[in-house]
C-alpha cells in the first residue's frame, strides 16, 4: 500500500510538471494609440511559444494562445511589452491544473514554473483555472503596493526564491511567480 | 503667456483623444526597442529677399537601442544658403527615457536628450538652429503627460552654435539660446478603434520658442499640424509654422513641413 502511494505521488508530481498553460491575457498600460499597440502586438508575436495574439485595441488588452508543449516564460511576455515602450498592468494565465491543494504562501510547480499562491483560501483546484500573476511589473504600482502590504515574505519583493520560502536557501535565485485566483 | 493661455483653452475644448507623435518636437517616449524608423522630411519657405521658394530635404534613420534609449542620425540637403541645391549638414541625436509612470491609457514620462550637428552654412541670423542651419550642440529634457485621451508635452533645452561670427557684420549675432516648446495632439479618427488597418487622423498644435542668452533676442512660433497614420506603421505629417511674436532677424517667419516616417518593428536581432 505504501509503495502504491509513493508511485501515485510520483505520478502526480510528474503530471504536474507536464501541465500546460493554454493561453494568457494581459492589459498594457501607458498607451492609447494603435501605433503603440501595434508595437506590443508585434513584439508578442515574435515570442516562439506564442501561436496567436488577439488585440482589443480600445482597452489595450491582448490575449495570447500558447503552442502545445512549449516552455512558457511569463517574464519574456512582460519584457516584450516593456521593450515596445509600455508596461503590463494585469496578467492572467489559463492553466490546466492537476488536482492540487492550494494553500496560502505555499509553492507548487506547474509546467516547469514555480508558483507561489498569495491571498487565497485553502482549496482544491482541478482543471482549467485562471491564475493572475501579481508580481512586480505584472500589476500596476498601486496593486503591487497593496499586495506588498499583505505579505511579509521577501520573495514577493524579489520574485526569487528566498530564505522565507519552504524550499530553503538551496534554490535561491530561482524565479518564483506569485499568483492568486 | 497669452499664447500659452490660448493653447490651453484650445486643448480643453477639442474632442478628446490624444497623440504624442508630434511633428515638430520629440515626446519623452522612444521608438520600440530593436525597431528602425526611416524618415524623410521636406521644409519649404519663401526667401524674404528674392521671393523664391527654397527647400530643405532631410533623411533620417532612428534606432531603438533598448526600451529606454534611442539614436537618430540625419543628413540634410538644401538651397537655403546657396544658389544650388547641395548637401548641407549631418546630425546625431540621442534620447534616454529616465522616468516612466504608466497606467492604463495614461502615462507621465521624462527623457533627457543631446544632439550635435555639423553644417556647412555660415552664421547669418539671430535665430539659432542645428536642424541643418548651423553646426552646434543642444541638450535638454522633455516631459510628456498622457491623460487617457489627452496628451501634452514640453521640452526645455540649451543650444549653442559652434560657428564663428561672420565677417562684415555690424553687430554681434547670438550663439547661445534656451529653447522651449509646448505641444498638444488629438486623434480625430477613428472615433473607435477596431483594427490596426484603420487610418488615424491626428491634429497637433505646438508652441515653439527661443530666447538667446548672449545677445538677447527671442521668438515664439505656433505650429499647427495634421498627421495621418496608415496601417499603424507609416506616418504622413503636414505642418505649418509661423511666428506669433519675436524680435529676431530670421531667415523666415513662416515655413511648411511635410514628412513621412515608416517604422520597422523588431528589425534588429534580440541579444540572447
Amino acid at each position: 500500500m505504501k509503495q502504491l502511494t509513493i508511485i501515485l505521488v510520483m505520478l502526480l508530481t510528474g503530471f504536474s510538471s507536464m501541465a500546460q498553460y493554454r493561453e494568457a491575457s494581459l492589459q498594457a498600460s501607458g498607451l492609447t494609440c494603435a501605433l503603440c499597440s501595434n508595437a506590443i502586438n508585434s513584439a508578442l508575436k515574435e515570442l516562439s511559444f506564442i501561436s496567436e495574439v488577439d488585440t482589443d485595441l480600445e482597452n489595450s488588452a491582448f490575449t495570447m494562445k500558447f503552442r502545445e508543449n512549449a516552455t512558457i516564460n511569463f517574464d519574456a511576455i512582460r519584457n516584450a511589452v516593456e521593450d515596445a515602450g509600455f508596461s503590463v498592468s494585469s496578467f492572467k494565465v489559463l492553466a490546466d491544473m492537476p488536482q492540487t491543494k492550494v494553500v496560502k504562501d505555499t509553492h507548487i510547480q506547474l509546467g516547469g514554473l514555480n508558483l507561489h499562491f498569495m491571498d487565497v483560501q485553502n482549496k482544491e483546484l482541478k482543471g482549467a483555472t485562471w491564475l493572475s500573476v501579481v508580481d512586480k511589473n505584472f500589476v500596476s504600482t498601486t496593486a503591487f503596493r497593496k499586495y506588498s502590504k499583505s505579505t511579509s515574505m521577501t520573495c514577493y519583493q524579489t520574485g526569487k526564491m528566498e530564505s522565507c520560502c519552504s524550499l530553503g536557501k538551496k534554490s535561491q535565485s530561482t524565479r518564483i511567480y506569485h499568483v492568486t485566483l | 503667456m497669452r499664447y500659452l493661455f490660448v493653447l490651453v483653452l484650445v486643448v480643453a475644448c477639442l474632442p478628446v483623444t490624444a497623440q504624442e507623435l508630434y511633428i515638430f518636437t520629440e515626446p519623452a517616449s522612444n521608438i520600440p526597442a530593436r525597431a528602425l524608423t526611416a524618415k524623410y522630411a521636406g521644409k519649404a519657405l519663401k526667401n524674404r529677399l528674392t521671393d523664391a521658394i527654397e527647400t530643405r530635404q532631410m533623411a533620417e534613420l532612428q534606432v531603438g537601442l533598448n526600451k529606454k534609449w534611442m539614436l537618430k542620425s540625419s543628413l540634410s540637403f538644401s538651397d537655403m544658403y546657396t544658389s544650388a541645391f547641395r548637401w548641407e549638414s549631418a546630425k546625431l541625436y540621442t534620447k534616454y527615457r529616465f522616468l516612466s509612470k504608466d497606467e492604463v491609457h495614461r502615462h507621465f514620462r521624462m527623457a533627457a536628450f543631446a544632439e550635435g550637428s555639423y553644417s556647412r552654412n555660415p552664421l547669418m541670423f539671430d535665430e539659432l538652429s542645428i536642424d541643418g542651419d548651423q553646426s552646434g550642440i543642444r541638450a535638454g529634457v522633455v516631459m510628456t503627460q498622457l491623460w487617457h485621451k489627452l496628451a501634452l508635452s514640453s521640452t526645455l533645452s540649451y543650444l549653442e552654435v559652434l560657428k564663428d561670427q561672420p565677417d562684415g557684420m555690424h553687430r554681434i549675432l547670438p550663439q547661445e539660446a534656451y529653447t522651449y516648446s509646448l505641444s498638444a495632439g488629438y486623434l480625430l479618427f477613428p472615433r473607435k478603434y477596431t483594427s490596426y488597418k484603420q487610418t488615424n487622423l491626428n491634429l497637433y498644435a505646438e508652441l515653439l520658442g527661443q530666447q538667446t542668452v548672449d545677445v538677447r533676442k527671442s521668438y515664439v512660433d505656433l505650429a499647427p499640424g495634421v498627421q495621418f497614420i496608415f496601417a499603424s506603421t507609416t506616418k504622413l505629417n503636414f505642418g505649418y509654422r509661423f511666428q506669433l511674436n519675436g524680435n529676431m532677424d530670421r531667415m523666415t517667419r513662416n515655413s511648411w513641413l511635410v514628412s513621412v516616417e515608416k517604422t520597422f518593428l523588431n528589425s534588429l536581432k534580440k541579444k540572447k
